[in-house]
């Protein structure tokens, strides 16, 4: 069977999860792949006390690894605390999408995070 | 296809030519060989060593201005095209006046290095940037001398996509141009065509690297009329560059000298120069494979459901194919290509405007040299047909 492109990804890819647009939200980023000019943007809305991500979508095109990395993240983050998030690393991605991949193609899965790790960032800047 | 010691090396199909082509044995023999026997510091020592080191450059630069029908002096050695029209980019501003009155035509096909650096020029000293359209419909560019006019200071354009491989009869061009502006300074950016054409057309400067023509990385090539290197600023100022050097007055060496400003890659140059003489030899030859083999291409891609290619309407475009499949990302089709140790290119090719202007992100490239052959196209095909089972696209 496929490792990249087993049926779970491709699943993911045709049909994501968490995929659209929240009105309103706390955190909002979009984030580029300069390589293939991929484009993912999330909106993400917090807790009362404003540290763990209450609800979170994304809208964007890219390719089976970048959409599906989305989709498996974004069901992941419900519940998580923003320290927590900014903590995730490649090999966290790697793990929770259980496949291997080349330096190039990393940064296909990695773009989904790094644009709510940015969001993150810019939402700790602005309060 | 034996003279290219990768594929013995290496399993695999390359239709990355566009990016960079591979290396025949002759250019690898020379560039160690100069290491082994010949290397020194050129231009600087008196010693036989380093005479030796000079006598082969300089020949070196004499095989260049050759290839493209120039004198020795009107060819500069730099590290890439890129660096190149940087360069151009930053001694024509530094020498000529550019205000808000002037003008500068670029096209929307271009690549970024020949795109931005005008884009900048134009930011800061307030010049108008004119981008000539690429029409949609034609599958070509607009007449590049209809943006052309009395206060037109440059006009930079690229002889050959690097995306779609449409050409641009750059000979008829300039004719235009001159005829409406005689001083417009005419830049062609030629690195997707040297590889692919002849050169011959009398443009004010052009640039090109040596890599893509089966030379060394490292090397960009300009050409510039004397009556222009005479006149503008040097690029860059240090070694080999100057005549004299004072505390407060210093003056420059002849051209082309005075542009090469510290130690350049003397020995890539050295073994590029072999790569000019392999494709000199075999000219005709490689163009006719090359043309068979990008009709055979364009042929069996076409029978492929969903696959949808970039212009090729005319006979007049280069051995460069740029498709899009439908529901398959490019990123995801060079993976499954990969697989079949077949590499094509997939993104944006540094072609950003020209890109959105044809509704796309990123496409799948496939571009072809004449030691590829029709069972390599063969592979991409099945490669292309397993990836649209790989991911359930019918």
């Amino acid at each position: 069977m496929d490792d990249l492109y087993r049926e779970v990804l491709l699943d993911h890819y045709k049909n994501p999860m968490n995929f659209g647009v929240l009105k309103n939200p706390d955190i909002r980023k979009q984030d580029l792949n300069p390589l293939c000019g991929d484009e993912i943007e999330i909106f993400a809305k917090l807790d009362a006390k404003k540290e763990k991500i209450r609800e979170i979508r994304f809208k964007g095109h890219g390719c089976v690894i970048c959409i599906a990395s989305a989709s498996i993240l974004m069901q992941e983050m419900e519940g998580i605390e923003l320290k927590k998030i900014q903590k995730m690393n490649t090999d966290d991605m790697l793990k929770l999408l259980g496949i291997e991949l080349t330096p190039t193609r990393i940064k296909c899965m990695m773009l989904p995070l790094k644009a709510v790790q940015k969001g993150i960032i810019d939402y700790e800047a602005g309060k | 296809m034996d003279d290219f010691p990768i594929f013995k090396n290496r399993e695999i199909v390359y239709l990355d030519n566009a990016a960079t082509t591979q290396k025949p044995q002759v250019v690898i023999d020379k560039l160690r060989n100069f290491y082994e026997n010949n290397n020194a510091n050129a231009h600087r020592g008196v010693y036989k060593l380093s005479e030796d080191a000079t006598t082969l450059l300089e020949e070196a630069r004499k095989v260049f201005a050759g290839f493209v029908n120039a004198k020795k002096e009107n060819i500069i050695f730099t590290k890439s095209a890129t660096e190149g029209l940087n360069m151009i980019a930053n001694s024509l501003e530094k020498t000529f006046i550019f205000d808000k009155e002037d003008n500068i035509v670029v096209t929307e096909i271009d690549h970024h290095s020949n795109f931005l650096p005008w884009q900048q020029l134009c930011k800061r000293t307030g010049a108008e940037f004119r981008v000539v359209k690429y029409d949609l419909k034609k599958q070509d560019i607009e007449d590049i001398s209809r943006y052309v006019d009395d206060n037109t200071k440059i006009a930079a354009f690229t002889a050959m996509s690097n995306v779609s491989g449409l050409m641009i009869d750059v000979k008829e061009q300039i004719s235009k141009i001159r005829k409406k502006n005689k001083d417009t300074i005419i830049i062609i950016d030629a690195t997707q065509y040297v590889a692919h054409n002849k050169i011959d057309w009398g443009a004010d400067f052009f640039v090109f690297s040596a890599h893509k023509i089966y030379g060394t990385t490292g090397v960009g090539i300009i050409y510039g009329k004397t009556k222009f290197l005479e006149k503008i600023e040097p690029f860059n100022y240090g070694g080999n560059m100057i005549s004299s050097v004072d505390i407060k007055e210093s003056t420059w060496a002849d051209i082309p000298d005075r542009f090469e400003a510290g130690t350049i890659d003397a020995a890539g140059i050295i073994a590029s120069a072999e790569a000019i003489k392999y494709f000199q030899k075999g000219f005709y030859g490689f163009m006719k494979i090359e043309d068979a083999l990008k009709n055979y291409a364009l042929k069996r891609l076409r029978a492929i459901s969903g696959l949808r290619i970039i212009g090729h309407n005319t006979k007049g475009y280069g051995p460069v194919i740029s498709f899009t499949l439908d529901k398959i990302h490019p990123h995801d089709l060079a993976t499954i290509c990969d697989r079949h140790n077949v590499c094509i290119r997939s993104g944006h090719h540094c072609a950003q405007p020209f890109m959105k202007k044809l509704g796309l992100v990123a496409t799948s490239r496939v571009s072809i040299s004449f030691y590829n052959t029709a069972s390599d196209i063969d592979r991409l095909v099945d490669a292309i047909n397993d990836a649209k089972k790989v991911l359930k696209v019918r």
